[in-house]
């Protein structure tokens, strides 16, 4: 038997944690549908000219993803803030790896696939009702019709492109991996201490680049992140200087793909050394 | 089996074990046995590597209990004081757990459970406090785990049930198996444990077997003045006194254990002596 992953005991594992969790999770996507439901309502009242606008719906779907997202990725640890549960939870014959990946399955994968497909779901049939909602409205101000509203991609930008999105799917999947780690790393209020230390870490990240670093660069400011530095020059006019394409391919890459991932190593490491 | 070897161990505040030695062997069932307070669930923990040592070692059937791997966790069971079980029947808590522990035996579980008289179609918030850490024994001890550990396990159990715990404890052990057994209900574990180990202020305070034990001690209910004037402990009672005194005599007498932790608690030198002799 692996001590560190084996994949019998891991589908034995997510089995069990599935059963005692599968009425909570449902419960929380249904909590989510009816958030939408009722956010979607208010916006038809206020705005029954154009309730449910393409940028409407965008902007429901990545607030919605990053509040509740976050708040689920907060509580998917909640066992070990519980003495009888966390004793339960860290005596199950199961590996460390495969406790956190069974956290990952649920609290990050399942999760953004059940909030997309509940999303659309909502989407779908609130549209129906907003179109319904927009032509009645139209039609008692004797206003020429407007051409049904069409429902989204919500992962393709009609205005920055692709990438916008893309860029935007990463920050939140490392913002609810940093909610994971909260989850396992703090005993209680995780979601509030999570915020916090979050914010902290970005102030200080700020402060150390424009103050401490600003320090030993040139007069001028970073241009394009990670890549160019423009030197502000009064005689030559702007200097770019631009890193390597190599060394800046490397950052961006690191920065895209390697944070979440290099949060839940730390979220491993914590739950191994988990006292109750 | 479990060997705790200078351990160190204590909360923010307060240090708890400075240097604490202990040896558990297969085939036993131990009495923790101390005041509240004094270290017996901590120690607990420690052998199930819920706590890490901050200082010594404690090995556990070869395996350091705080690296938590699988093939240590699945031979070992706790029934914690204050325990988990998930809301759900009897069927599924067998079904999604029982496959973790590969020497579990059904026949065993359903065998407790009806001794426990545990209505099987309930789930675990219809049942009370009682039932569900009855639920939690009869599945601790169907896991046929070599190390069962049990904090005050008779807490929230009726009269009956008590009774029908030791019975199945005692129905349980075998050569390959050490039971340890944490309480302050000493009377509660009387006629089910094999040894007595009784812990005070994160040290060791006496730890012997019962056998040991009722070979060198008398425990009876005196009425002769000399006698009880000259016992190595003495208490007072509606009938005379319960008393401990040397067994010169070689008579088997039944042990008292509650008396028996007073007089150690108390006088615990004098006891000492005559194993020490």
């Amino acid at each position: 038997m692996n001590a560190v992953f084996d994949l019998k005991r891991w589908f034995l594992y997510i089995g069990k944690h599935w059963n005692e969790n599968r009425r909570r999770y449902l419960l929380s996507l249904a909590a989510v549908g009816g958030l939408l439901v009722l956010w979607y309502s208010f916006l038809m009242i206020v705005n029954p000219d154009n309730p449910m606008g393409l940028r409407m719906q965008v902007v429901t779907f990545y607030v919605g993803l990053f509040l509740t997202g976050c708040l689920f990725a907060s509580t998917i640890f909640n066992d070990l803030s519980d003495g009888p549960k966390a004793i339960h939870y860290l005596l199950t014959p199961a590996a460390a790896l495969e406790k956190l990946l069974t956290a990952i399955v649920f609290g990050v994968v399942l999760f953004f696939i059940s909030y997309t497909i509940v999303f659309y779901a909502v989407d779908f049939i609130m549209l129906k009702i907003s179109n319904q909602v927009v032509s009645t409205y139209l039609e008692r101000l004797h206003q020429a019709p407007k051409p049904p509203q069409k429902l989204l991609n919500v992962f393709v930008s009609d205005v920055r492109g692709e990438e916008f999105l893309f860029y935007i799917l990463l920050i939140f999947f490392t913002v609810q991996s940093m909610f994971l780690l909260g989850s396992v790393y703090f005993v209680k209020n995780q979601y509030i201490k999570t915020l916090v230390s979050g914010l902290v870490v970005f102030l200080f990240m700020v402060f150390y680049i424009h103050k401490v670093m600003g320090s030993f660069m040139p007069d001028g400011s970073f241009f394009e992140p990670f890549t160019v530095y423009r030197v502000w020059n009064s005689n030559k006019g702007d200097v770019m200087i631009r890193l390597p394409e190599w060394l800046s391919s490397i950052l961006l890459f690191l920065t895209k793909y390697t944070l979440a991932p290099a949060l839940w190593v730390v979220a491993y490491v914590r739950l191994k050394e988990k006292e109750v | 089996m479990i060997q705790v070897q200078n351990l160190h161990f204590g909360y923010r505040r307060k240090k708890i074990f400075t240097g604490l030695s202990l040896k558990l062997e297969a085939g036993h069932i131990y009495g923790l046995l101390g005041k509240n307070g004094t270290g017996k669930s901590t120690l607990l923990k420690n052998m199930a590597g819920l706590l890490f040592p901050q200082e010594g070692s404690i090995n556990v059937l070869g395996f350091t209990p705080g690296k938590r791997q699988p093939a240590f966790l699945q031979d070992i069971f706790m029934v914690p004081e204050e325990f988990h079980l998930p809301d759900m029947p009897i069927e599924h808590l067998i079904k999604y757990n029982a496959p973790f522990y590969p020497k579990f035996n059904e026949d065993h579980f359903n065998r407790f459970i009806t001794e426990f008289d545990i209505p099987r179609s309930n789930t675990m918030q219809q049942m009370s406090y009682g039932q569900k850490k009855k639920v939690l024994i009869s599945f601790g001890l169907a896991c046929n785990t070599s190390v069962l550990l049990m904090d005050e396990p008779t807490n929230g159990l009726d009269i009956m049930s008590k009774s029908q715990f030791r019975k199945v404890i005692a129905g349980c052990l075998d050569d390959n198996k050490c039971i340890v057994i944490s309480t302050h209900q000493v009377k509660d574990l009387e006629s089910l444990i094999d040894r007595v180990t009784i812990i005070d202020e994160g040290r060791i305070l006496f730890d012997q077997t019962v056998d040991n034990i009722t070979r060198k001690l008398s425990f009876h209910i005196s009425y002769d003045s000399d006698e009880i004037k000259q016992a190595l402990f003495r208490e007072p009672s509606l009938r005379g006194s319960a008393v401990i005194t040397r067994n010169t005599q070689g008579d088997e007498s039944k042990l008292d254990l509650e008396l028996l932790y007073k007089a150690i608690v108390l006088n615990g030198n004098t006891i000492q002596s005559v194993f020490n002799a």
